[in-house]
């Protein structure tokens, strides 16, 4: 009997650029097969992403799932591992990232998106001095 | 240049022969190229047949999803990562993998057709049976996934706990 796993190469890489975000989060737990599928291949393309920091949460969207992770560099880099388990690269037409007060460092900005391939970027800022920032 | 008129004998590989038009088989990146590769000038038919390294059961499936698409344009147009979208499958392709599904091995003619979509190399049929297949795990439970894909759970108690804790970042 064939599994999926026995299927071509191109097809699961195909398959994989069509699941969201959370069904990848889910995918992930079905075994160790579909783990490593999961963290070795790419998201696809999803029309925007955004970073937000607020007070003590670093938020990020993408399609369908939203991250909330607290603002520590513990955390940050946990979540940085986490990133590349659940794809190793992904393209995105539109990624905002919004500061409120906030300043996420260029090193870990530069780190967290390192596997992605963004069209347009958009920086929003609430306050007149965060622009020299 | 195609000649529509033409007709190529497929050799399966569990010994069957199936005569088909060429304006069905143009439309496989593998056959073609076996037919430029047989040097057939204009006036000519194929002197040998084209061994597929497809079942017959199977092929008679490919065929059927070639007859029904075989004035698609072509060269199939390259998808670009915009096209994510899984929900254009056509109606007539819908009704055609419905009917797999009476069957009590659906999944292992689904997995069939597409080993035979990518070693014919029809891009058409690959794409439809990947969206087909990622419309049946869209929004599934982890549960429903495995039954859907007939998995094995492999992971430890605890592996499964620090997958579901990396998770968790996720909001439902």
């Amino acid at each position: 009997l064939m599994d999926i796993f026995s299927l071509p190469d191109v097809f699961l890489r195909k398959l994989m650029k069509n699941v969201e975000i959370k069904d990848r989060l889910r995918l992930r737990l079905t075994c160790r097969s579909f783990n490593n599928l999961v963290a070795n291949t790419h998201a696809g393309y999803f029309d925007s992403a955004g970073l937000h920091i607020y007070e003590n949460t670093f938020t990020v969207c993408i399609g369908d799932a939203k991250f909330k992770v607290p603002f520590t560099a513990e955390a940050i880099e946990l979540f940085i591992l986490l990133r590349s388990r659940i794809f190793n690269g992904i393209a995105l037409k539109h990624f905002l990232y919004w500061l409120n007060g906030n300043i996420f460092p260029l090193e870990e900005y530069r780190e967290f998106t390192n596997n992605f391939n963004v069209e347009e970027l958009s920086i929003s800022v609430s306050r007149e001095n965060e622009l020299v920032k | 240049r195609i000649y529509p008129l033409m007709r190529v004998t497929l050799t399966t590989s569990d010994g069957a022969s199936v005569t088909v038009s060429r304006q069905l088989t143009k439309h496989s990146g593998f056959i073609e190229k076996a037919i430029t590769d047989m040097a057939v000038d204009d006036n000519a038919v194929p002197l040998s047949a084209v061994a597929v390294d497809v079942d017959d059961a199977t092929l008679k499936l490919v065929i059927e999803w070639l007859t029904e698409h075989r004035d698609d344009a072509l060269p199939y147009p390259e998808k670009t990562d915009e096209e994510r979208r899984a929900d254009d499958i056509p109606a007539w392709d819908q009704a055609f993998v419905q009917k797999w599904d009476t069957k009590e091995d659906q999944q292992q003619t689904l997995y069939a057709v597409i080993t035979a979509a990518d070693k014919l190399d029809i891009k058409g049929l690959l794409d439809m049976t990947c969206k087909t297949l990622a419309n049946k795990i869209n929004g599934k439970t982890v549960e429903e996934m495995r039954e859907i894909l007939q998995l094995e759970c492999d992971f430890t108690e605890e592996e499964l706990a620090e997958i579901r804790k990396e998770n968790a970042w996720c909001e439902n």
